[in-house]
């Protein structure tokens, strides 16, 4: 009996023991739980509040004063931040998004969108959010919600951007003039009036400073910020001429550089729809005392005289640069007196069909350029055969052109050219590019290839100062060859893909259009990149029709840089 | 000392049984336990590192990597590690619709844009706008396997799809006239309309747990969409 009831009391001690260690169990499987779940919780509302400050920076541009544009970030970073984290997500409540009340990590005002202490040219968008989380199993213990808190910070660079506008005769043909014009416009948009800088440049055979980078772009450039449109300078672009891109992206160049804000995002915005086929060069070689002007020509120079009559031996006999652009405080230290113009070769083309150069223009020609006229740096030729205005085949005046342009640009450069190394000869003490055969096929073929060379070193000195190095993005337009240039069996002379790769130094082949029109640069033989020099982008748009997504696909780069 | 013996004889004969019966009870309420708290814990660690895994690739994607090239796509595969991402074989050039692989994830990443007139504007004259005020695709890339299937149903992308013409690098073609561009999920994730022509980038995981089925606690899977 004893034995029984012994037996009786100890049945059920197992149950009772696990039971019991229960008790202690299930709070430490549920702290885990809970603990996780929070954990769950804390790393979404991370996430949620990252995506919502860096879409909050992204919207810095709408708005036409600062103050406006934050408001409207701040707006952005709750609208944002409300679809990454949905109401009541994961059973959570009482979340709330803070982007303007004092909090860890704004400025002493307690503004969710501040300029950098250190760096003028970068703004903050910081927020603050938080929610409650209820607890499962910890509640046992008296803790029945935990409040969890995240910060979030984004920043956004200014840009300072020059825009470089083909306004060459083709453009005019191809009715892609008004294109470019509004495409131009809908890009200034989507900047930040205020802050970012926008200046424009366009170019036929000369160029033509619009604007510098200013921060009133919209009012000068002619887009105005809630949709509609006013007249600017860029109503101002003209299509007609040859294509003097060296000098474009030098001077669009140039305006960065006296800008000075090697805190920004510092861009040069390049389209064109065509071959450079213009430099502007000075035949006259002051550390030799050498004019390229041959011993027969009946040029004279400023006291009249011909060469072959003691004419253009010392530079007071020569005309003084050109008025027409201040190199002040300019990364263009010095360009001398001379024989200045802006010479302007066919495109292939016409250079198939015999007509090879047609004349020397101006380097200033405002936007509604006539394109067509014949002169020195400060007026008339006289006695030269290309004096007479537009004259296929007529520089026989000429001997040699320089190596380098006005702007330093290099013609034939030591490292990596495009069009490898170009004829040089030597005379007088100096080395020259080799006009040899006086204007033709040899004569154009040389020159062409130096012009080509010229444009991509100039976006290489763009993209590789040790002050202001930019980025560069380039818009190839294609679709000039009108029904008569089809008919002819042309092709219109398109952009040259890989040298817009080169000036952008964008690694990728096409990612814009179906069929992809060109390769990677690493499969494309005369393609050069620059790893340590700043990637921008090269899209082909394969008609006018297409620029608007063009320029804002762009836009939309740069945006993501400037974060 | 003589009586203990067959006391304890006694005692094993009586209860024969008795822990092993015990246990099981508690078994019954302890296994499930454990099993739904180790589903479930595993669960929420996963769901930690999809967040994380959803924000780095969003974040590189909104500073310009290239997600329809095979290096960009093995970044992710390598940022969601142990998720069982497959991105196939190495290919050249663009694939913005590398979504036939197995495994156990599929991501997805699109730019949308709101259209208003602004945008419309900029179409030739005479060409209608057909997506005026609609969110649309910019861009539309997706890799992984889009066969997926979590809790048995194949997942769906809470973004949506596009049949429109997508091109190599996931752009998509004629956005502004292509009816097939609209981005029709879109509009309900936003508390406030975008302005016209303002662009959202979304990134879209989906991570299955086939690993942790059991037959009555299917794991399920992970699912993490971000704008950015």
């Amino acid at each position: 009996m004893r034995t029984r009831t012994r037996t009786r009391k100890q049945r059920g001690i197992t149950l009772m023991i696990g039971t019991m260690s229960l008790v202690f169990l299930v709070p430490m499987i549920g702290l885990g739980i809970d603990v996780g779940f929070m954990l769950a919780v804390k790393s979404k509302l991370q996430a949620s509040m990252d995506g919502a400050t860096l879409g909050a920076a992204r919207a810095l541009n709408i708005g036409q004063t600062t103050a406006a544009q934050a408001v409207t970030a701040e707006g952005h970073a709750v609208n944002w931040f409300n679809a990454n984290f949905p109401t009541g997500y994961f059973g959570t409540y009482n979340t709330a998004i803070d982007v303007n009340l004092g909090s860890a990590g704004k400025d002493a005002a307690g503004n969710g969108v501040f300029d950098d202490p250190v760096n003028p040219h970068l703004r903050h968008v910081h927020a603050y959010a938080s929610t409650t989380v209820d607890a499962f199993f910890m509640r046992w213990f008296g803790y029945t919600s935990t409040t969890i808190g995240v910060t979030s910070d984004a920043t956004r660079r200014d840009a300072v951007i020059m825009l470089v506008l083909d306004r060459s005769g083709s453009m005019n043909t191809s009715g892609a003039c008004p294109s470019l014009i509004s495409a131009a416009k809908l890009f200034t948009g989507q900047f930040a009036a205020g802050r970012d800088y926008i200046g424009a440049v366009s170019f036929s055979d000369g160029t033509y400073v619009h604007s510098a980078p200013s921060t009133n772009f919209q009012t000068v450039l002619g887009y105005t910020n809630d949709g509609g449109s006013s007249a600017g300078q860029l109503d101002s672009i003209q299509c007609n001429g040859g294509t003097g891109t060296p000098q474009a992206i030098a001077v669009a160049y140039d305006a960065l550089y006296k800008m000075n804000l090697p805190g920004a995002l510092n861009i040069l915005m390049i389209e064109t729809d065509g071959l450079p086929n213009t430099m502007t060069l000075n035949w006259w070689d002051n550390n030799n005392l050498n004019a390229g002007i041959v011993n027969g020509s009946n040029c004279t120079d400023m006291s009249g005289k011909k060469k072959s009559a003691g004419g253009f031996a010392t530079k007071a006999s020569l005309p003084n640069w050109t008025t027409g652009y201040t190199m002040t405080s300019s990364y263009y230290t010095s360009v001398p007196a001379g024989i200045v113009g802006a010479l302007y070769s066919g495109d292939p083309w016409q250079a198939a069909g015999g007509s090879y150069f047609a004349m020397m223009s101006s380097p200033w020609q405002a936007g509604a350029n006539t394109g067509d006229n014949s002169i020195w740096v400060n007026g008339s030729a006289p006695g030269c055969t290309f004096n007479g205005g537009f004259i296929w085949n007529s520089i026989g005046d000429l001997a040699w052109a320089p190596l380098t342009d006005v702007y330093g640009n290099q013609l034939n450069p030591g490292t990596n050219p495009y069009q490898g190394a170009v004829n040089t000869i030597t005379s007088g003490g100096g080395t020259y590019l080799s006009l040899a055969g006086g204007g033709n096929n040899t004569t154009w073929t040389n020159y062409h290839h130096a012009v080509l060379n010229a444009t991509d070193n100039a976006a290489y000195q763009a993209r590789s100062n040790g002050t202001i190095s930019t980025y560069n993005f380039v818009i190839g337009l294609g679709g000039n060859c009108t029904p008569s240039c089809t008919a002819a069996g042309r092709t219109g002379d398109p952009p040259d893909n890989v040298l817009l790769q080169r000036i952008a130094n964008d690694p990728n082949g096409d990612l814009f259009n179906t069929p992809a029109t060109y390769q990677p640069c690493s499969q494309e033989a005369t393609c050069v990149n620059y790893s340590g020099q700043p990637q921008g982008t090269y899209i082909f748009s394969s008609d006018h029709t297409k620029l608007v997504q063009a320029f804002l696909s762009i836009s939309s780069q740069i945006l993501r840089l400037s974060r | 000392m003589r009586t203990s013996i067959p006391i304890r004889r006694r005692r094993r004969e009586g209860q024969r049984g008795t822990e092993i019966m015990e246990f099981a009870l508690l078994a019954m309420f302890l296994i499930p336990t454990f099993l739904w708290s180790f589903i479930n814990g595993v669960n929420l660690i996963r769901m930690n590192e999809a967040n994380e895994v959803t924000r780095d690739v969003g974040d590189l994607y909104i500073h310009g990597v290239d997600y329809s090239t095979y290096e960009a796509q093995s970044v992710a595969q390598k940022l969601s590690g142990g998720f069982g991402l497959q991105i196939g074989s190495s290919f050249t050039g663009n694939n913005a619709s590398n979504n036939g692989n197995g495994g156990n994830a599929y991501i997805v990443l699109a730019q949308v844009m709101y259209v208003g007139s602004g945008s419309c504007s900029s179409l030739p004259n005479g060409t209608t706008c057909t997506n005026q005020n609609s969110y649309v695709f910019l861009q539309y890339i997706s890799f992984g396997n889009a066969g997926l299937q979590i809790n048995g149903t194949t997942v769906q992308s809470a973004l949506g799809t596009t049949t429109a013409t997508v091109n190599s690098s996931g752009i998509v073609q004629n956005y502004l006239t292509d009816p097939n561009a609209v981005a029709s999920s879109v509009g309900s994730h936003f508390q406030t309309q975008l302005s016209d022509g303002q662009v959202a980038y979304a990134v879209e995981t989906f991570f299955a747990s086939p690993d942790l089925n059991f037959t009555a606690y299917p794991a399920g899977g992970i699912h993490s969409l971000d704008f950015f």
